[in-house]
């Protein structure tokens, strides 16, 4: 079964798959893609992990199925697999071989994946969940513990050192600083999730409890709680097995919550008002949920391998209803549970991953198979779909990256008083920018508007004192020169003196008689040259 | 150049080089003239700005000679300038050195490159003179700090900028500690902040420059602008160092000192010793704290003063270190740094919690005079410490969740002693900043107090019996709407005496107004509360709030409320009428829009607030209130849209949707792999679906499109397909066929189908195109698997662009209709397919053989040319 319906050209690639462990795809095919792709740089990469400890992470092109990179010794519980913040992709690890208790969580820079970082909880660690920006991340133990770490203390970090506003330094560690634990469920741990703000928590257990955590409370500094009394800000218990899938959605009445649970329904809540919204049942059990960006239609992967497609009406109901399996159709080409679905970024594609260790990808518009391939290393638990940027450019400036990360604590910290919080400021506050004065940009201009009105007016003591510097400047000056001209003055005045002596003398003999006629001659020429 | 010829205009180039030659010529004096008159120079400076004289920018760069001329005539300037600041004559000396400044600012790239370290010298030595008046000091200061802005833009010249920074460094330092004049310092600060934004200098400089703003912290005790451009430069210090631990020790001296410093001035005000609390939290056990800033001890020292002058010179400066902290915490820094969250919290908690009130057993230190005092300064020290929060928050932004709890409880409690309006006014915008940045986790604690505190805020309206509690509020619900109805429509024939009425109430409700400004940061907060957590836990206030809030937008609106016009002129500010509207029109916006478990129930009233308020033109609360009025669309006209993704899928195969109406024929196999995946897959799949299902499927189809209101003209045709489809069921099993029943669905539920009819002229050309193509596709004789492979890759491309081409075609009808873009489009083009196959299926059923059908009646009908087509181009 399963594989029957698959049209022609997806048992074509399936064949294929066969033969190679990467996607194979037919040249019509590319062509179809370079019709559908667009811009290059925004291409996704299809991020597959494995339960199998050998096989690790494999990350492959997502149009071409190229395998781009791969990642060893990795294996992974459902929803063990997340993107931190974009740079960073972090698994826990199932520990079935180790014999005492403790687990692992992995973390790999994604501009340097060689060399992962390991860290070593106190209990094994299933479920993970990171909040939006990258600084909590939270785990949950199959004793029902909940952990909080602070993993990441920049969400942009990469971002900044990418664009050099942040050198990039080896201080740029990540804290790992133990922010609580507590006991949140009595049975495993099977899902997490963060709000899309950051300050609830959803956790999700085997049992079919659901709790909505407020992350202030939790994480209260102050006013530290023990850990018993610590009251969730809901409480559902209305689902009758394991939870398998959390999928929060921002439709209908603020905050909502999509679980898909083993016992074959979906349930929608609001978390705000902590109401029961939607019920979604369906002929099987559900093992794997997700929800385009448009949150328009629910996925819902189903344990005999089909995925069943409902609309999703948030809001519309006002009442809590109940909502039956859509019938028309459902996306067929698994032969074993679906272990995990995702969505693409952009919502183009929808990625299933199954028991039976294939993976198909759909898209999500035309509900059709686009490519299918098996994955032959054992079950897939876990996909991601990141964007290849992350990774590609990276390759360009590995030697200028290197954000590390640093243990998760397994224990809290001691002195939690005097703990600082490392942060990157931001790179821009618009706070007082308009009322602190030394702005940013150039100062003449405007200053000496501002010092010509002044001296116009005399309006500061700064202008009085350069009009008054400038007049004493002035008539220094004017008095140099008015002394220079007098000896100037009388410098010629005596030459005058002198010529005429001399003349006088000359002529006296000469020219006894002469007349004044040639006196006043002299005279003029004087004063001619003068 | 011949000055006789005349200019093309005044966008001709060679406007630009005579205009400076002229401005030269003319204004600029040589050495031995006068100094030109402000006003020539102002004119000399409008017209290098306006005309941007000395950019060199030419339009046609192989003009040569334009280039040549404007070379020289800016040569010719800058050489004059040059001369000018080599004046000793201090008016020509500031003149030429204000103009160098300009000139930084305005040459072109090229020019500042050749000659930047020879203007940079003329500068330096022009500052060096040490007569020279403080007017031409500051001038000096503003053309170095230009200077070094534009070296910013110059990454190769960053190490020679570094050097020259150094040089700098040294002047700014002697300028700093010498210099009495306000002015000056200003000047010197600003040129500081430039070099230590972009150039910090070496280390060795760092104490140096730091005892000099900290003995100038003191002394400007009195210019707030100074001391707010010395705490600035004080933050930047640690870029100097550039590493984490500078500005963690800067940090850390700086909560010290605050911290006491509080000690000091509160003494006897606080209960217990909050100090060592802050520094206990700051410096880790056994570790030693570092060397003090200084402050403190200075400010002992000066203070051989009575203690007034000592209290007096104390609260500035707390105010300018706090300043400092929040620059520190807002301004970038080049690593990462770490952030004492906590200390500083606990500072901000210490702070708020004095109130002024004498406690404990300190009674006897503390005089009346004392205490007066600082009753006196609170408020400022307050709003100072609000201010810090405010940076804490946008510094560390969501690392500070666990001490969120803290914050709120700091907050709330504080909010219930403010009074003051001021502080009433920043306490909202603190928690506004906090709800948005933190959302529901924030609303669940600070709900409660706000929507106490906006409340008693927000309730004084002249149609309302002015305070009402907030319980009775509830109980009076309709009282002050009617009211207020029951004015607004009887406005015309009843206007004297209602207004009579109004007056009356007003001056009975006689109570401390709130001010607007007050009202309006009330509103902002509500309106953050309402967009982060509307429903949260709302069942016991949100009927209140939204009352609330429809009320106020009302009073705020009329305009004959005598009520607001006399606020206006008490409060004699900028804040006017159209600010409140504006806020409290968002406000009801919010309160309309946020999710509730009801209906909202102020809609109508709502919408004609804001169809009002469209009509004022020219004024942004029309633009707001059109903006409003797009958002509540929604609410009026809840679209159960049907969901896009199945519309892709069914209108991408609509080209074959209508061929597959036919019952039974040569194309099946040819069509089948390019029939949608889903939902024919699962019949595929399996094999095991019975053939029930399908036919409640299809009834279930069926019946929702005649369910749906018919849409005319197409239901009858919609009546034929189903008895064709009826009919046809036996054989479409096989291909899963129920798609186009569904299109009728689809498109029936579209309400605005006739606009889209005027638009569909095109789509019909292009599907009747594609259509064409795919037709030929399916004649093609193919049998085989392999084949099929290769043309469902091609059909698959067209698919696409389809999908593409509809989409463009959505943007033309989003604008228009209102209606979500693919409902446009897919409406639009199951219109087409529908119409074409409706006439196609009755003369189909009349002549059983179709082959005939694709290429006659589609290819050839609907011209033929159009097969050249390419949907891509359009």
């Amino acid at each position: 079964m399963g594989t029957v319906g698959c049209t022609g050209r997806s048992c074509n690639s399936r064949r294929q798959g066969n033969t190679s462990p990467t996607l194979l795809t037919t040249p019509e095919e590319e062509e179809e893609e370079m019709v559908g792709v667009g811009v290059a740089e925004r291409r996704e990469a299809l991020v597959v992990c494995s339960e199998k400890m050998s096989t690790g992470i494999t990350i492959y092109d997502l149009e071409t199925g190229e395998e781009l990179m791969r990642l060893p010794t990795c294996a992974s519980p459902p929803h063990g697999l997340l993107c931190l913040a974009d740079h960073h992709l972090v698994a826990s690890q199932l520990q079935r071989h180790r014999s005492y208790r403790g687990g692992a969580i992995f973390f790999w820079a994604l501009n340097k994946p060689q060399s992962p970082h390991r860290s070593y909880p106190l209990e094994n660690i299933g479920p993970i969940s990171s909040s939006k920006d990258g600084i909590y991340l939270a785990g949950g133990a199959p004793a029902g513990n909940v952990y909080i770490w602070e993993v990441s203390n920049c969400p942009k970090l990469f971002l900044l050192c990418l664009t050099n506003t942040i050198k990039p330094d080896e201080k740029n560690v990540t804290s790992g600083k133990l922010l609580k634990k507590w006991p949140a469920h009595q049975n495993p741990l099977s899902c997490l999730a963060f709000s899309h703000d950051g300050t609830l928590l959803i956790s999700a257990s085997e049992d079919g409890v659901i709790h909505v955590w407020s992350m202030i409370s939790i994480l209260d500094v102050e006013d530290p709680q023990t850990c018993g009394t610590l009251a969730s800000v809901h409480t559902w218990r209305e689902h009758q097995s394991s939870v398998t899938g959390l999928l929060l959605m921002s439709g209908g009445c603020g905050l909502s919550l999509i679980s898909s649970s083993l016992d074959g329904t979906c349930k929608v809540w609001d978390i705000i008002s902590g109401g029961l919204v939607q019920t979604h049942v369906f002929s099987a059990p559900v093992t794997a949920i997700a929800s385009g960006p448009r949150e328009q239609l629910l996925f819902a992967g189903c344990m005999d391998g089909r995925i069943l497609v409902n609309e999703l009406n948030l809001g519309l109901e006002e009442a809590p209803s109940t909502i039956s399996e859509d019938s028309s159709g459902f996306l067929g080409g698994h032969k074993d549970y679906i272990s995990t679905l995702s969505f693409s970024p952009g919502g183009k594609w929808l990625i299933s991953a199954s028991k039976d260790g294939t993976a198909c990808i759909w898209d999500a518009n035309l509900c059709q198979l686009f490519r299918r391939f098996s994955y032959k290393k054992g079950h897939i638990t876990n996909l991601l779909v990141i964007s290849q940027s992350m990774i590609s450019v990276t390759e360009n400036k590995r030697s200028l990256l290197r954000p590390h990360v640093s243990s998760l604590d397994k224990s809290p910290r001691p002195n939690i008083a005097t703990e600082r919080t490392r942060t990157i400021l931001p790179a821009y506050c618009s706070q007082e920018d308009h009322f602190i004065s030394p702005s940013p940009g150039f100062q003449t201009y405007r200053l000496m508007k501002k010092q010509i009105l002044e001296l116009e007016r005399e309006g500061t003591p700064e202008a009085l004192e350069m009009k008054v510097v400038a007049a004493v400047e002035n008539r220094l000056w004017t008095s140099t020169v008015t002394k220079h001209m007098i000896t100037i003055n009388k410098h010629l005045q005596t030459r005058l003196l002198d010529m005429i002596q001399r003349r006088l003398c000359d002529n006296s003999e000469l020219a006894r008689a002469s007349t004044k006629k040639s006196k006043t001659k002299v005279l003029a020429a004087a004063s001619d040259s003068k | 150049m011949a000055i006789t010829d005349y200019l093309e205009g005044m966008n001709d180039p060679w406007l630009k080089p005579r205009l400076l030659r002229s401005l030269v010529r003319d204004h600029l004096p040589e050495e031995s003239g006068p100094a030109p008159s402000p006003s020539e120079l102002s004119s000399i400076l409008a017209s290098i700005k306006t005309h941007s004289l000395l950019s060199e920018h030419v339009p046609d760069p192989s003009d040569a000679k334009l280039i040549e001329a404007w070379r020289t005539a800016v040569d010719a300037w800058i050489e004059r300038v040059l001369s000018l600041a080599s004046s000793k004559m201090p008016d020509k000396l500031w003149v030429g050195v204000s103009l160098l400044g300009v000139s930084c600012e305005e040459c072109s790239s090229a020019r500042f490159m050749a000659s930047y370290s020879l203007w940079f010298q003329k500068l330096l030595l022009s500052i060096q003179i040490p007569s020279s008046s403080s007017f031409v000091k500051v001038a000096v200061c503003a053309s170095l700090s230009d200077f070094f802005t534009r070296l910013t833009g110059f990454s190769n010249l960053k190490k020679d900028a570094t050097n020259l920074a150094g040089k700098v460094i040294l002047l700014v330092l002697e300028l700093l500690n010498e210099s009495e004049s306000d002015a000056v310092l200003e000047g010197v600060l600003d040129l500081l902040y430039v070099i230590l934004m972009f150039f910090p200098p070496v280390h060795r400089h760092y104490e140096n420059v730091e005892a000099a703003l900290v003995s100038k912290i003191l002394s400007a005790k009195s210019n707030a602008d100074l001391s707010r451009k010395i705490a600035h430069c004080l933050a930047l210090l640690p870029r100097i160092k550039g590493d984490e631990d500078s500005w963690s020790i800067m940090m850390q001296k700086i909560i010290i000192e605050i911290d006491m410093l509080l000690s000091n001035a509160l003494e006897g005000l606080e209960g217990e010793t909050k100090g060592s609390t802050v520094v206990r939290l700051l410096i880790p056990p056994g570790k030693d704290p570092p060397s003090q800033l200084g402050v403190h001890s200075r400010l002992r020292e000066a203070s051989e003063l009575p203690t007034k002058m000592f209290h007096e010179l104390m609260f500035p400066t707390i105010s300018n270190l706090m300043r400092c902290c929040c620059l520190m915490l807002t301004n970038p820094f080049p690593t990462q740094v770490s952030v004492p969250v906590r200390p500083l919290v606990a500072l901000l908690g210490r702070v708020l919690l004095v109130d002024g009130s004498v406690r404990g057993s300190f009674m006897p230190f503390t005089t009346v005079m004392h205490q007066e005092l600082i009753c006196f300064e609170l408020p400022v020290l307050h709003l100072d410490t609000l201010d810090l929060l405010i940076a804490v928050v946008k510094g560390v932004r969501s690392q500070l969740l666990p001490h969120a709890a803290n914050v709120a409880r700091i907050l709330t409690e504080y909010f219930r002693g403010a009074t003051l309006p001021a502080i009433r006014i920043k306490l909202y915008s603190v928690m506004q900043l906090l709800l948005i940045s933190m959302g529901v986790g924030m609303a669940l604690y600070l709900a409660q107090e706000l929507i106490n505190n906006a409340f008693v805020d927000l309730i004084d309206n002249p149609g309302s019996n002015a305070l009402l509690p907030r319980k009775q509020l509830s109980d009076d619900q309709s009282l002050p709407q009617s009211s207020l109805k029951k004015r607004k429509h009887a406005s015309g024939s009843t206007r004297q005496h209602s207004n009579g009425i109004d007056r009356e109430r007003t001056v009975i409700s006689i109570k401390p107004a709130t001010p607007l400004s007050v009202k309006i940061a009330a509103l902002e907060a509500l309106e953050a509360l309402l967009t982060a957590g509307g429903s949260l836990r709302s069942e016991c206030w949100r009927s209140d709030m939204d009352l609330l809030l429809i009320t106020v937008a009302k009073s705020a609106y009329d305009v004959r409320s005598d009520y607001y016009k006399c606020l206006d002129a008490n409060v004699g500010s900028t804040i006017s009428r159209e600010n409140l509207q504006l806020a409290a029109l968002r406000a009801l916006l919010a309160s309309l829009l946020s999710p509730s478990h009801v209906r909202p129930p102020y809609l109508s009233e709502g919408l004609e607030l804001f169809r009002q308020g469209k009509l004022e033109t020219g004024t942004e609360l029309a633009g707001f209130c059109a903006h409003a009025l797009l958002a509540l669309e929604v609410l009026i006209h809840p679209r159960a849209l049907p969901l896009v993704d199945f519309q892709v899928s069914t209108s991408s195969a609509r080209d074959e949707g209508f061929i597959k109406t036919f019952p039974g024929n040569t194309f099946r196999s040819s069509q089948k792999p390019k029939v949608p995946y889903f939902p024919m897959g699962n019949r595929g799949a399996t094999d095991e679906m019975d053939e029930d299902d399908d036919d409640d499927l299809l009834n279930g189809w069926l019946g929702t499109g005649e369910e749906e209101p018919p849409v005319q003209g197409l239901n009858i045709s919609m009546a034929e397909k189903q008895v064709g489809v009826d009919s046809a069921r036996g054989h479409e099993i096989i291909e899963g066929t129920p798609q186009p029943p569904r299109k009728h669905e689809v498109e029936a539920s579209c309400p605005s189908k006739e606009e889209n009819m005027v638009e569909s002229d095109k789509i019909e050309e292009l599907n009747s195109g594609n259509n064409v193509v795919l037709g030929n596709d399916r004649a093609a004789p193919v049998e085989g698997e392999a084949a099929i492979h290769d043309v469902s890759g091609d059909e698959m491309a067209q698919e696409n662009n389809d999908v593409i081409m509809s989409n463009t075609v959505a943007g033309e009808f989003s604008s228009n209709l209102g209606a979500p873009e693919e409902l446009g489009t897919v409406s639009t083009a199951t219109v087409v397919a529908v119409d074409v196959s409706n006439s196609l299926d009755v003369s189909y059923k009349q002549k059983e053989p179709m082959l005939a059908y694709d290429s006659d009646s589609v290819s050839l009908d609907s011209l033929p040319d159009i097969v050249d087509a390419d949907p891509d181009t359009d």
